[in-house]
């Protein structure tokens, strides 16, 4: 069933203004085939095959892997021997029982609800600013963003680090130039939980900004023109606009990158993990850098996949909970 | 989970001391000799895990040809990266046909030998230490794991201080320091003449648990101790906290603000030493500092760090390799006796030191060899006769791994937590990560 709720998605918002526009609005697969469901032909299935067949190997077995590793007490020693014992549930009851999960999965949600927030705000800031501008800063702006996006989170995090650092970091320079708040070049953000937060959340942020901007301006380009001249005709200033032709219509892009924003951000790992290492005191580590510490510092896999199916399992919750709630406002509607 | 001196850093040392072979190439051919020899093994081939940037070709290959000349089999040598090393060992240890012998990091071994990847070789050790050679603690230490040994030593690296010779001598100071007084009062001068505030008198991470574990030890303080097959985080004893406030102390007085949450890569302090904003700093060599200020090479001084204790040095963190055996190796006899050839007084004396500058595995070797040593290089060699190793458990790689160690010294020095409150929470932390069954 949810498969088909998400095929209606891209579908679902010209509907709910009542107006059905030309169907230009996403090239999403054809309406829902509910008069063609009674005749079963196998030409979809043999043309499904190869993509099942490949996620099967690349996603399902190492999931299902995961899940088996979860239940045994697997640890370097099975590792090396091959020889694994089940422990049942032994890896679970140890998680939540553990005194950690509960500021852990606070920090996470958290962080990642603050990442998502800013990521899409940010996003749809330069969507709409790209829509709004000439033809060459616009490309200005797709080639500055694909650059961003196009480099790897481990370098990006290393310039990071490089920027923010005391002594050499351009930040610290740059505070200590504005003459605002005194000598800043010997000051260490990491060494403090918020600050260290903030730099990772202007990081992240910055990585994933170009994802929801080219994928909101793509979004932005496919709304009709005659809209917004109808609705300036009526006297609706910019902002109205947005908020009652842009916003509408945008609604199941928008709800896309923000499913995958909050899968994403759930799971940071480089960017915490080089910085902080989750420090000070335990002030950064998210339920990543948890399952991480546990699997690969402490030798204990099983505990390690134990937590990572954890985190699925809520993710896939959360965002089945959330898709659900928006496409059933979207039909009503 | 890699304890060692870095590999970049173990290659300058080797170029900065003049010695003419570069590190160890990236090639995975096979370089031993063949002659073959006396013996029922010609034809027969070891193969050799090394590490990338440890050990010179040239070393490796006095290794081999020893090797040869003993046995008449040849040596596959493989050069590893240390990039996720520790799940390539793993891996291979838990193949059918692994690697016969493998240079594993000092604190890695008990990881390793605990999982039963590993052969049990003390009933070797009378022959390999033939001649009455006396292993060095930190490096044989951690490859003995309940009263048994699973590698021989290879060689080792440590640390002792470095300083600017210039600024030294504009603060009034010619002669290093011997005794710890004398050299608190030398940094004071130092300091007293240099007030910038980006300047350390004496630059120390507070991320840097090799260094300041040496006060820790230097106090009698232990990091865990082992009785009745239970180890117990000892951070907490009155000794360890004497060591931490000393170090607290001095880095508080020394080192600069923004050192106290650092490791010592990012800033860098070898660039910081470099560039004049570190009277001193305490590190493995002097060779990564040469990298970024070749001009320093007349300016820089080394000696080992005085003790609390006149008379003495602060004990060391010994860095180092050893080399150990797969325990599903189908070549068991050779691999020994290629452990013996690695070990032997002579290759140790010419290759290890004579080639690479490195500590060699035994006192004997070092007492040997260390007059023939660069100045700079002298200071090192007597460090590391008084080292210390990390608890020889398969929980230690633990520790280091989840950085808990690095955090709890970094919480002294920022005083986020006070010496008794740190060493509580890592004691406790210590006590579960040290005794958790291996699996």
């Amino acid at each position: 069933m949810r498969n088909r709720s998400l095929n209606a998605i891209p579908t679902s918002a010209p509907g709910r203004r009542g107006t059905a526009p030309p169907r230009r609005v996403a090239p999403g697969p054809p309406g829902p085939p509910a008069a063609r469901r009674p005749r079963r032909t196998p030409q979809p299935y043999i043309l499904l095959a190869p993509a099942l067949v490949l996620l099967a190997v690349v996603v399902g077995y190492p999931l299902v892997r995961l899940g088996v590793i979860s239940t045994q007490g697997f640890g370097l020693r099975t590792l090396i021997t091959g020889r694994t014992s089940s422990v049942g549930a032994a890896n679970y009851t140890a998680i939540l029982h553990d005194a950690q999960l509960a500021p852990i999965l606070l920090r996470t949600v958290v962080f990642a609800a603050t990442l998502v927030a800013g990521t899409v705000a940010v996003g749809l800031g330069a969507a709409l600013m790209m829509v709004a501008v000439g033809r060459r800063l616009r490309s200005a702006m797709m080639l500055a963003l694909l650059g961003a996006w196009a480099m790897p989170t481990v370098a990006s995090t290393l310039v990071w680090q490089w920027l923010f650092q005391p002594t050499y970091g351009v930040v610290n320079w740059l505070l200590t130039q504005l003459r605002v708040f005194g000598d800043y070049r010997q000051h260490d953000f990491l060494a403090h939980p918020v600050s260290g937060f903030v730099v990772v959340w202007l990081l992240v942020v910055w990585i994933s900004v170009p994802f929801v901007a080219l994928t909101l301006y793509a979004g932005l380009t496919q709304i009709p023109g005659e809209y917004h001249e109808a609705a300036a005709i009526d006297g609706a200033g910019y902002w109205r606009r947005v908020r009652t032709v842009t916003l509408p219509f945008l609604r199941p892009v928008l709800m896309l990158v923000t499913v995958m924003s909050v899968i994403w951000d759930f799971n940071v790992f480089n960017q915490i993990w080089i910085l902080t290492k989750g420090g000070p005191d335990g002030g950064t580590t998210t339920i990543a850098i948890w399952s991480f510490t546990k699997a690969f510092a402490s030798q204990s896999y099983g505990q390690g996949a134990a937590i990572a199916v954890f985190s699925v399992v809520l993710l896939a919750v959360l965002a089945g909970w959330w898709v659900r709630r928006l496409v059933v406002a979207g039909e009503e509607a | 989970m890699r304890i060692r001196i870095p590999a970049g850093l173990a290659a300058g040392i080797v170029l900065a001391l003049g010695a003419t072979a570069c590190s160890s190439s990236t090639s995975s051919g096979p370089t031993g000799t063949s002659t073959p020899a006396s013996g029922g093994n010609a034809g027969k081939t070891l193969t050799v895990w090394y590490m990338d940037g440890d050990l010179s070709d040239a070393a490796v290959k006095a290794i081999n040809d020893k090797f040869t000349a003993l046995t008449g089999a040849q040596v596959k040598v493989q050069i590893q990266q240390w990039d996720g090393i520790n799940t390539k060992v793993a891996t291979a240890l838990a193949q059918d046909n692994p690697p016969d012998v493998l240079e594993i990091g000092n604190t890695d071994v008990p990881l390793f030998a605990a999982s039963g990847g590993l052969s049990d070789i003390t009933s070797a050790l009378p022959d390999l230490q033939a001649g009455g050679q006396h292993w060095l603690p930190g490096l044989e230490g951690p490859a003995t794991v309940g009263g048994k040994s699973f590698g021989a030593p290879l060689f080792a690296g440590n640390r002792a201080v470095i300083y600017n010779k210039k600024i030294w001598a504009a603060a009034g100071i010619t002669a290093p320091p011997t005794t710890f007084a004398q050299l608190t009062a030398d940094l004071d001068a130092v300091k007293a003449k240099n007030t910038a505030p980006d300047f350390s008198a004496f630059y120390f991470p507070g991320k840097y648990w090799h260094g300041a574990l040496q006060f820790v030890w230097d106090a009698g303080g232990q990091l865990a101790a082992q009785s009745g097959g239970k180890w117990t985080g000892t951070l907490e004893s009155a000794e360890a906290q004497k060591g931490l406030t000393a170090w607290k102390d001095f880095v508080g007085k020394y080192s600069s603000a923004a050192s106290r949450d650092v490791e010592t890569t990012a800033p860098d302090f070898n660039t910081l030493f470099a560039q004049g904003k570190a009277g001193a700093i305490l590190n493995s060599s002097i060779n990564s500092i040469l990298k970024v200020g070749p001009s320093l090479k007349d300016q820089i001084g080394t000696f080992p760090f005085p003790s609390a204790t006149d008379g003495r040095t602060q004990p060391v963190f010994l860095g180092g390799s050893d080399l150990a055996i797969a325990a599903k190796s189908k070549n068991q006899s050779l691999a020994l006796a290629y452990l013996k050839a690695a070990t032997d007084p002579a290759v140790q004396a010419s290759a290890i030191v004579g080639i690479d500058h490195w500590i060699p595995a035994s006192t004997e070797v070092i007492d040997q060899t260390i007059g023939s040593l660069p100045a700079t290089s002298q200071a090192f060699f007597t460090a590391a006769k008084t080292s210390v190793p990390t608890p020889a458990v398969a929980g230690w790689a633990t520790v280091e791994s989840d950085k808990s160690i690095d955090d709890f010294f970094a919480d002294i020095a920022t005083g986020r937590k006070s010496p008794a409150e740190a060493a509580k929470s890592l004691d406790a932390h210590l006590d579960q990560a040290l005794n958790a069954p291996v699996s």
